[in-house]
């Protein structure tokens, strides 16, 4: 694996709620902060979870601002919710930068988010560059992070399933079949194996798991490839999108 | 000077602390000096005769304070780990246990005899008799004396070098299966591997792994991996380690006063990737205020 293994310890700097259940947290990790790359991510542990919650949890990256990295987190189960209870200034430990990131592009890309998928895609912006920024969500209730992303990212277009928000449809109604553009993809797995369909000349795709160790040892964060299993933590968690087998 | 070398028969370890199998990756970047520096040896991940996918579906679940995992001995089989890993693993300078997982007896010869050729890199075979996560064999040897019995001849008459046997705490007369693997030549007992679990997705009404079970390990069975390691060391008179939920100085010190010479670690590694380090030192902060020297003289002291 390309990623680092070390724990820091680290302070929150900024937090706020960007939704009903989404965080944006900033912690500050200088070290990880000057050498993480888009698409990598990080391990997060709170140390007053003593033994429960038992794992740190995987996080993409959405940006770096100086030596803090910021994260978009969706609260989803105890550990998220037991986040979104700190507060600025309180320790946290973080481990990174973990797996492979995105490649460069050669040329403008398109950033095509689903969701929260749009935390490391708003990353690779920064570092990568503007393109179309394509933003799908479900609809009523994502308003304030559509807001979020809005301000940092004003040409982003955005779809939602119910037409409350921007246009009706999903993300890729927002692309061309034969897409020549580089793309950029993270969202819901159905989203992404829907791309496939579109045949993108190019297209990397960032993918979640469910990981226990998140170095590259346990092999519980597999998905099926055309080169057989591969770790997302440690192979991924970025891959092109013809190398995933979408209908394992 | 505080001495925490330990002997498991004739393998001397710098450390009482051994990372267990399928807990650490062969990814260069884990074989860090300053990460192994603590670590007394490195068992393999679970190997098999015939590289394993392993199982698909959901292979991970934290609960509290515990961890299920149904990964099925997921590896590239014994061909490559003994042509590609080992001479990579010997490199790094830290004693390598080879986790042979037995399916048939057919397979557990092919792959004994192939870590024959390489017996001077492995410092030991660990067989494994104690997988849940599989249908076929493992478990279902480890849980009789008999078959654990067999087994373990079956090895000795190929392998002359040091041989662990990793139990199963499945097995109805943990006592039994130690002594039987003993008396078949095996040199220590690893005690023991994962709990059989299970967890239920209650919104999708339904379990949450394809096998239904899984294998439970975690800071959780502490207490039941610590009360086997009292059983089977008073059973037997081969050197025991202890294996289970081990998280902290104290969880390794409650093992060697239970019986065991050392232990390994398992879930633990996931959370704190310098847990070798950090137990080392509480161990020896304890070793200095009670002014214990040896660590060896505290093995099984709780049952004097």
């Amino acid at each position: 694996m390309s990623g680092n293994v070390d724990d820091f310890p680290c302070k929150i700097t900024a937090r706020e709620m960007v939704g009903e259940d989404i965080l944006s947290i900033r912690v500050r990790c200088p070290s990880i902060a000057e050498s993480i790359y888009p698409g990598q991510f990080v391990l997060l542990r709170d140390p007053s979870w003593g033994m429960d919650p038992l794992l740190m949890r995987p996080f993409a990256v959405s940006a770096v601002h100086g030596e803090d990295l910021e994260l978009l987190i969706k609260l989803i189960g105890r550990g998220t919710s037991l986040l979104a209870e700190r507060s600025v200034g309180d320790d946290l430990v973080v481990r990174g930068p973990m797996g492979r990131g995105f490649s460069s592009p050669k040329s403008s890309p398109i950033y095509v988010a689903g969701a929260l998928g749009a935390a490391p895609l708003l990353f690779a912006r920064q570092v990568f560059g503007a393109g179309r920024f394509v933003l799908g969500v479900p609809g009523e209730g994502w308003g304030p992070f559509v807001d979020h992303l809005e301000a940092r990212c004003p040409e982003i277009e955005v779809f939602s399933d119910d037409g409350s928000i921007g246009v009706r449809g999903t993300a890729l109604d927002g692309l061309e079949k034969g897409e020549s553009s580089p793309i950029y993809a993270c969202g819901p797995m159905g989203m992404m194996a829907a791309m496939v369909k579109l045949e993108p000349v190019s297209c990397q795709v960032s993918l979640e798991s469910r990981m226990a160790c998140g170095i590259g040892a346990c092999c519980g964060c597999v998905i099926e490839t055309v080169q057989g299993k591969r770790r997302v933590c440690a192979d991924g968690p970025v891959f092109n999108l013809e190398e995933v087998v979408w209908n394992a | 000077m505080l001495d925490l070398s330990v002997n498991i028969g004739s393998v001397p370890l710098r450390s009482p602390v051994i990372i267990a199998s399928g807990t650490w990756g062969y990814d260069e970047s884990l074989w860090r000096e300053d990460l192994l520096r603590h670590v007394g040896a490195v068992c393999s991940k679970a190997i098999t005769e015939s590289p394993k996918d392993g199982n698909p579906g959901h292979r991970i679940w934290e609960t509290p304070c515990g961890l299920l995992n149904s990964i099925g001995l997921q590896n590239t089989g014994i061909d490559d780990f003994v042509d590609e890993k080992v001479p990579k693993l010997k490199s790094y300078g830290v004693p390598i246990i080879a986790n042979v997982s037995m399916e048939d007896e057919i397979g557990l010869v092919r792959m004994v005899e192939r870590l024959v050729e390489v017996a001077d890199c492995v410092d030991a075979i660990e067989l494994n008799v104690s997988c849940p996560n599989v249908d076929k064999g493992c478990m279902s040897w480890g849980v009789s004396p008999v078959l654990t019995s067999q087994a373990v001849s079956m090895v000795r008459e190929i392998w002359k070098g040091p041989l662990w046997v990793k139990m199963t705490p499945q097995a109805p007369d943990p006592e039994g299966v130690a002594r039987a693997a003993e008396d078949s030549g095996a040199d220590a007992l690893v005690v023991a591997n994962t709990w059989l679990g299970m967890a239920i997705d209650v919104d999708g009404k339904k379990a949450v792994f394809d096998r239904v079970v899984a294998g439970f390990s975690g800071p959780a069975v502490f207490p039941m991996a610590l009360r086997l390691v009292w059983q089977v060391s008073a059973a037997v008179s081969i050197p025991v380690i202890g294996c289970g939920g081990v998280s902290s100085g104290r969880d390794l010190l409650s093992m060697i006063m239970a019986g065991a010479t050392a232990v390994e670690l398992g879930t633990g590694m996931f959370r704190d990737i310098r847990l070798p380090e950090n137990i080392l030192r509480e161990v020896k902060a304890y070793m200095t205020k009670e002014k214990v020297e040896d660590l060896r003289s505290l093995v099984g002291i709780a049952k004097r």
